[in-house]
């Protein structure tokens, strides 16, 4: 999902003056944007952008950072999130299922890198209906769902890393983009699961650990500091396997990321507060409630 | 009685029409000559006005998140 005070901050730290910025916006969208809503959305957060100024930066950003994927398997992607985040959509599981009938037979051919897109189209899928089978009880559909999201995404990896290994592709994919598949597939262990089940399932800390996802955090966030949403899971699962040095090294980074999170009520973009968690819960008793010594 | 009420009532509503009348007619030169000034920030006011309506209406239509699940990134 889209998180527009990431993207902001990223085509930001390229250099620009705000002058600057403002420019290459209205090279895009010539009426320009308010200088003051670019601030806001730089700032904080929580600040929610009207549907035409989110498209304009996603798309200053795409220009600017471009997706080692496809155009085409790109649109396929914005055409699906569209769906998802459409709140009065009459019947997205009826469209997702049709997607996913599509994609069963599409993501067998093409060039490779189109193809990994697709898995991964396929497992956004799967990860995205978790959440919907767990809250109706639908237990035999959660676990299929979890199952075929983490295969999917695992197919999309190995096709990202055969094509990283070969000399043909002129791409290069980077890190974050291997880093973003794995947090997904992570998530498929984790939204599987009823929130207060979350430290005691073995399957999720097995990956966790075999992930290595701990490390990989902390790498990103040496090179973009600002990625709140990354610190914010960081802190999570430090907080589920009761380590309290991470505990503190991923608030730190939270707070760093953007100071409103020194308030532990503070509730950004589509996110609860950490307070509001059960999942930060050992973390305040333990680590961030406590008085500096 | 009840007619001296509703005469009484029909008195009070004219009197209120009357008001709000002279009120929007006393705004809307004021408008225009603030638009005739700015004539570049329209637009610039029109996304400002179209976030604050979006985030309205996302603000109404979510429900408390209850559950913290993690968001998948693309």
């Amino acid at each position: 999902m889209a998180n527009l005070y990431s993207k902001v901050h990223r085509l930001k730290s390229q250099g620009w003056t705000w002058d600057e910025f403002l420019h290459q916006i209205s090279l895009i969208y010539p009426p320009g944007i308010d200088e003051k809503t670019l601030y806001g959305l730089y700032r904080q957060p929580h600040r929610k952008a009207s549907r035409h100024i989110r498209q304009v930066l996603e798309q200053l950003h795409d220009q600017c950072f471009p997706s080692p994927f496809p155009d085409s398997a790109e649109a396929l992607i914005s055409l699906y999130n569209r769906q998802v985040n459409n709140p009065r959509h009459p019947d997205l599981y009826a469209e997702q299922q049709a997607l996913s009938t599509y994609l069963q037979d599409a993501r067998q051919y093409g060039p490779i890198l189109y193809r990994a897109r697709l898995f991964w189209l396929s497992g956004n899928i799967q990860l995205d209906q978790l959440g919907v089978f767990r809250k109706n009880g639908k237990t035999q559909q959660l676990e299929t769902a979890q199952q075929q999201g983490i295969e999917l995404y695992q197919q999309s990896l190995l096709l990202l890393e055969e094509a990283q290994k070969s000399t043909d592709i002129q791409t290069d994919i980077d890190a974050f983009t291997f880093y973003k598949l794995r947090q997904n597939m992570l998530a498929c262990y984790l939204n599987a699961l009823a929130p207060d089940a979350r430290s005691e399932s073995g399957p999720l800390l097995e990956y966790l650990k075999a992930c290595d996802f701990i490390s990989a955090t902390r790498r990103v966030l040496a090179a973009e500091p600002y990625q709140w949403l990354l610190a914010r899971n960081g802190l999570r699962f430090s907080s589920l396997t009761y380590n309290p040095a991470d505990c503190q090294w991923f608030y730190d980074a939270l707070c760093t990321a953007n100071k409103a999170f020194t308030d532990l009520n503070y509730s950004p973009e589509n996110t609860p507060s950490i307070a509001n968690s059960i999942e930060f819960r050992w973390a305040i008793d333990n680590v961030l409630g406590k008085p500096d010594p | 009685m009840t007619l001296i009420r509703l005469f009484i009532a029909f008195i009070i509503s004219l009197l209120l029409i009357s008001c709000a009348v002279d009120y929007q007619q006393e705004r809307t030169p004021e408008q225009k000559s603030q638009q005739q000034n700015k004539p570049a920030a329209s637009s610039i006011e029109q996304e400002s006005r179209e976030a604050v309506q979006d985030a309205a209406e996302s603000a109404l239509k979510r429900a408390p998140a209850d559950d913290d699940d993690m968001l998948r990134l693309d």
